[in-house]
């Protein structure tokens, strides 16, 4: 342990070890101007966020529509730079250009629509793209492709071509050319909303398993809570604000404030909720549907 | 009035080597008023068949019938069918492209040949349904959240008065407020306009709280319809097909195996709750 803190306040100013992501007091704001170049509006996406992530976390960041949760992804791979505050990742400064290389190369980032990232016609070249521009020798990303495709389980379609494929699929495509660039975090924005429930649990499935398997940190950024569920850390976030954090059952716990953002709560959540108000005597951690009937049964059982 | 959809076929890239059927034998009827949810996973030939019901998709084989009249007949006015068929595509943000709320939403009316005022009054009328607060009226569309942006783009389609409207996945990439208001919107154009409304979704939580009926399709074929408590019954039928019921309707099939007396036809958490409650007397 003591050699690989040494070891990297060698390559860096200030990596603490095991620390993917500090971003501290970020501010970001659009500014709108008219053709003048007046400013006529100043639209505040972020407003002073904190945020420390762990290497192998997985975090889920919540947040009703234009609350910043996309403006905050984009400040981690450095698409975006904080106006005030500092983003370090690695310990690597998003605003020194130098990093900014290292940065992507440590970050994926997968979007929303899966139609506008497929750059390729055959599936193993979309996977190729990313690597292949890094530098990385052909038998090298042979082995890189192949294995990436094989971890979200599309290895039998890398002959097909992309439009072929459904939306979840080709989510699995961009998660695989973002593998095959060996990050050691990937953030999805977004990434399911377009997706149909069995392509939703296709992703999600896929990065939890990175997550555990290969010690990826994950960051997901959605509004469909049910995914949050198994999540180290839930962040939500409100007008550019990070109005709550902590474990999925100590966030669900507070359903007002997550209703307040525009938000729901897992619908377990909301009726185990329902129920104690009634009086039923049920634990304060439910989250899922599983559990739920497990505890309803137990009362029921104790009852008669 | 109704929609009327008999023996219906549609295949893709017919001649080819691709050749693919996407829709088999398709036959519904959506009734005058009624509220007609469609669901199925991606690739199960829902959009395929609502373009047809406006005329956008031409079948291989079979027709359909709008208020008796065959729509693929020679001389039928398309045109027509499609101001009173109203089609809202998915991701219809996309499509915004005046310089104007107003002015986007005129788009549709002003090329119907109706008068200035008529025009007028037909998208102002639109943008109020939709809940668009006339401060708004006059911003650029692209100045505008995405739900609101859909918003638009539904009044659009309203403001030519149809007498159905058919959405595509319109709640698809909303946070839970944004859904909640496109469905309100639609449930009040239901009731208290009496539009025919029908609803392309692969939520099944959202149709079950907001449609009469489900059609349910899967592999281009329509496997199932009737109302949303007796669809959900075939429980482990839509698993196989890819869907999943509502997770409340799991909840009560979970209690029910494990002895605990709930009632059947229950989707929703509120309901859940009430029927739990009743069953612990409290």
């Amino acid at each position: 342990m003591e050699h690989e803190v040494r070891n990297v306040t060698a390559t860096y100013n200030v990596w603490w070890y095991n620390i993917m992501i500090k971003a501290l007091n970020i501010t970001f704001e659009y500014i709108r101007r008219d053709e003048n170049e007046n400013v006529i509006e100043i639209i505040t996406a972020l407003d002073g966020v904190d945020l420390n992530v762990k290497k192998g976390q997985f975090i889920s960041v919540v947040g009703h529509n234009g609350s910043g949760k996309s403006t905050l992804a984009k400040h981690i791979n450095a698409l975006l730079v904080p106006g005030e505050g500092t983003v370090h990742v690695k310990g690597m400064d998003t605003k020194d250009e130098s990093n900014i290389l290292d940065i992507r190369q440590s970050v994926g980032m997968i979007f929303q629509n899966p139609d506008n990232q497929i750059v390729a016609g055959v599936v193993e070249e979309d996977v190729a793209f990313g690597p292949e521009n890094m530098g990385v020798p052909s038998k090298e990303l042979r082995k890189r492709v192949d294995e990436s495709l094989k971890t979200v389980g599309m290895y039998e379609y890398k002959d097909s071509s992309p439009d072929r494929l459904s939306g979840g699929q080709k989510q699995l495509v961009a998660i695989a050319g973002v593998l095959a660039m060996k990050p050691e975090c990937i953030i999805l924005d977004e990434a399911t909303a377009m997706l149909d429930p069995g392509g939703r649990k296709d992703v999600l499935e896929a990065v939890k398993k990175l997550n555990r398997e290969e010690n990826i940190t994950v960051i997901l950024i959605t509004h469909h809570m049910e995914e949050t569920i198994d999540s180290d850390i839930i962040f939500v976030m409100k007008n550019g604000r990070i109005v709550l954090s902590g474990t999925p059952a100590e966030v669900y716990k507070k359903s007002d404030i997550i209703r307040e953002c525009g938000l729901e709560v897992p619908q377990a959540v909301h009726i185990a909720e329902g129920l104690r108000k009634r009086g039923l005597r049920l634990p304060e951690d439910i989250l899922t549907m599983d559990e739920l009937s497990e505890a309803v049964r137990t009362a029921y059982n104790k009852q008669t | 009035m109704s929609i009327i959809v008999d023996h219906l076929y549609y295949r893709y890239d017919a001649g080819t080597a691709f050749e693919k059927e996407a829709l088999t034998d398709i036959n519904m009827v959506i009734n005058d008023g009624e509220f007609v949810g469609i669901i199925g996973h991606t690739g199960s030939g829902k959009s395929t068949l609502i373009q047809h019901l406006n005329g956008l998709l031409k079948p291989a084989a079979g027709s359909i019938y709008y208020n008796g009249e065959d729509i693929f007949d020679k001389g039928y006015s398309l045109k027509e069918l499609r101001r009173k068929v109203g089609l809202v595509f998915q991701y219809p943000e996309y499509q915004l492209f005046e310089s104007t709320v107003i002015n986007d939403v005129k788009f549709g009316p002003s090329n119907l040949g109706l008068s200035n005022l008529e025009v007028d009054l037909a998208s102002f009328d639109a943008i109020k349904k939709v809940g668009i607060p006339d401060n708004m009226i006059d911003a650029s569309p692209f100045e505008l959240s995405g739900g609101e942006k859909r918003k638009v783009a539904i009044a659009g389609i309203l403001a030519m008065k149809p007498e159905v409207i058919i959405l595509d996945e319109p709640t698809a990439g909303l946070d839970p407020k944004g859904r909640e208001d496109i469905l309100s919107i639609l449930k009040s154009l239901h009731r208290e306009m009496g539009m025919t409304i029908i609803l392309v979704s692969h939520s099944m939580d959202e149709v079950a709280d907001v449609a009469d009926r489900l059609v349910v399709m899967n592999a281009g074929k329509i496997v199932a319809t009737g109302a949303p408590a007796e669809i959900f019954k075939y429980y482990d039928e839509l698993e196989n097909i890819g869907l999943s019921v509502p997770q409340t309707v799991y909840l009560m099939n979970k209690l029910k195996k494990n002895g605990i007396d709930v009632r059947n036809g229950i989707f929703n958490p509120d309901d859940a709750i009430r029927e739990i409650s009743r069953v612990f007397h409290i």
